[in-house]
């Protein structure tokens, strides 16, 4: 029962990915202008329907998934190497270096992660390195929290003060012997972090300062079918199925329930 | 007590000051030159001179750090581009309306949050329990801004019953508030749900029981307080949420708060109305955890009034 359910939540969201791509690799014309085919609906030469400019949605939405996906991971791994090094020569070094840290994760916990992931997408004016910029500034804290605290609770225990007893530089046994205890608990942080990201992304995209058009994002989209909810519905729905469908897929990865 | 509390305030004056230097940086780490972003590269000479004065941009940064806290204390944050008054001047006279709109989602999310969770354990096991869960695990997921698109596809566009947008009357908060509401609801009931049959399980459930206390009595009088106490925790975090999930819930419905001002000064490059926005939602985030904290702490005995590590 437990191992079901693990394992439908990913397959579900391979289905996506899968998808995005096969789409795309398919239909790799996203942007090119129909201006006779507005805002058709849903039909046999274009699956999703397409957009107010003519555009085929179907691959539309593939590309944004593919590129949220993209961003989300690369941010995600930013995040994770930028907090865990942080939190490394903290915890190993202690004292001011230490404090400095836990004062700088409680300044950037002060702010609501979306607050700060707008504020930095909405200073380097979007794009995606913008976007990039703030999904990294709004995450690494978590992984810094957590790592430092992960690490901290090994540093006294006994294979760690023997492997330093036998001569080991501080830097090595932490990698071989701390690391692959902590590994569970970060693990379960990065794939948090990874839903997180493809919502805040989507989210930033939304309010015009995440991914440029004509790049799409699911996001845009969804702001785009917002001006044609009357007559064009779908332009929105689909693409939020699709995030809601890869978000509720990710954060159920590890879950046992 | 009020000593935990006095304590906890006078904490958070540092972090304070370091949030408002964060959000002081900004203009100098984003790309370009700091007046042209505070004022646009379209500004006439004269605009871009007096600009530079009154932040002092063309002093050494510590001197512009000090500037910036002075603007923000004695001039209100300095003068909106767009709007031509102090920003906290905007800022106050919209926050009324975020202020209404995340109170009433808060209420929603709480009440129908504790009502399932109680009909969830009334009910347990059966296939109506499983579909709330499915559903409220759903739910958690939604993003707010499809949620809302949503929203206004059944009631307004399909039964025509509510307005799209607008902040005047009654009718006009509802669409937004229960945008927020639904999926912060959804993510309560997990809490209330498994912090409630966690404390059932509990030995001293057990031990009433055996003493023959009526069941209503022991879920009210003691299973039900333990369980408050994470769930207080979770409002307090979840304040947070409603704030920025009301950046871009009001900017579906066009609600008049903050989030939607802050949209607007993105989008009209008013910058020094973002700055003051950004210290502004983190002031009262870092307040209303504080708030949680103590009301936590006015509980649960057990939790000490020392200052913990984090």
């Amino acid at each position: 029962m437990k191992k079901r359910i693990f394992n439908i939540h990913m397959l579900l969201f391979i289905f996506v990915f899968l998808f995005c791509l096969i789409g795309f690799v398919l239909r790799p014309d996203y942007h090119s202008i129909h201006l006779s085919e507005r805002l058709l609906s849903p039909c046999l030469k274009h699956p999703f329907g397409t957009d107010y400019l003519g555009r085929d949605l179907l691959s539309r939405v593939c590309l944004g998934g593919l590129l949220s996906f993209l961003i989300s991971s690369v941010s995600v791994l930013f995040s994770l190497f930028i907090g865990f090094v942080f939190s490394f020569f903290a915890s190993i070094k202690g004292g001011v270096i230490d404090r400095f840290l836990v004062a700088i994760i409680d300044v950037f916990q002060s702010f609501p992660g979306m607050l700060l992931a707008i504020v930095f997408a909405a200073f380097f004016k979007g794009g995606i390195g913008g976007v990039l910029l703030a999904l990294i500034v709004s995450n690494w804290v978590g992984f810094a929290r957590l790592s430092r605290g992960l690490i901290i609770s090994k540093l006294n225990e006994d294979y760690f003060v023997y492997s330093i007893a036998c001569g080991e530089s501080v830097f090595k046994a932490v990698l071989k012997h701390i690391v692959p205890n902590i590994k569970k608990p970060l693990g379960i942080q990065i794939v948090l972090s990874f839903a997180g990201a493809i919502v805040t992304e989507a989210s930033l995209s939304f309010l015009g300062i995440g991914i440029k058009p004509p790049l799409p994002s699911w996001g845009n989209i969804i702001a785009d079918g917002k001006d044609f909810i009357l007559v064009a519905p779908y332009i929105s729905v689909i693409p939020g199925l699709f995030l809601m469908v890869s978000v509720l897929c990710v954060k159920n990865f590890l879950k046992i329930d | 007590m009020f000593e935990y509390f006095l304590k906890r305030v006078l904490n958070s004056i540092p972090t304070v000051l370091a949030v408002v230097i964060v959000v002081f940086s900004l203009i100098h780490i984003a790309p370009g030159d700091p007046v042209d972003i505070l004022v646009g590269e379209n500004a006439t000479p004269v605009v871009k001179k007096q600009i530079e004065r009154e932040y002092g941009l063309d002093k050494p940064i510590h001197v512009q750090a000090f500037l910036f806290f002075k603007n923000l204390i004695v001039n209100g944050g300095g003068e909106s581009i767009y709007f031509k008054k102090p920003c906290f001047k905007v800022v106050f006279s919209r926050f009324k309306n975020t202020f209404k709109l995340a109170m009433f989602s808060f209420v929603i999310a709480v009440f129908f949050s504790f009502v399932f969770a109680f009909i969830l354990l009334w009910r347990k096991g059966g296939v109506f329990y499983r579909m709330i869960v499915f559903l409220s695990t759903i739910g958690m997921s939604l993003p707010s801004f499809w949620l809302g698109i949503l929203l206004i596809l059944f009631f307004s566009v399909k039964l025509k019953l509510l307005p799209v947008s607008g902040t005047e009357g009654f009718r006009h908060i509802i669409l937004p508030s229960l945008t927020l509401a639904i999926p912060m609801g959804c993510y309560l009931l997990h809490i209330i749900r498994g912090e409630i049959e966690s404390q059932m399980s509990k030995r001293f459930v057990l031990s009433l029981r055996t003493r023959g206390i009526k069941e209503s009595l022991i879920f009210f009088r003691h299973v039900l307080k333990n369980s408050l106490v994470p769930v207080i925790m979770v409002l307090a975090l979840q304040l947070g949420f409603l704030l920025t999930g009301a950046i871009i819930t009001e900017t579906i419905f066009s609600f008049n708060g903050i989030g939607l001002l802050l949209v607007t000064a993105i989008n009209v490059r008013d910058y020094s109305l973002v700055q003051s926005l950004a210290i502004f939602i983190a002031v009262i985030y870092i307040y209303s955890n504080i708030l949680g904290d103590v009301l936590i702490a006015v509980i649960d005995r057990r939790v000490s009034f020392e200052k913990k590590d984090i």
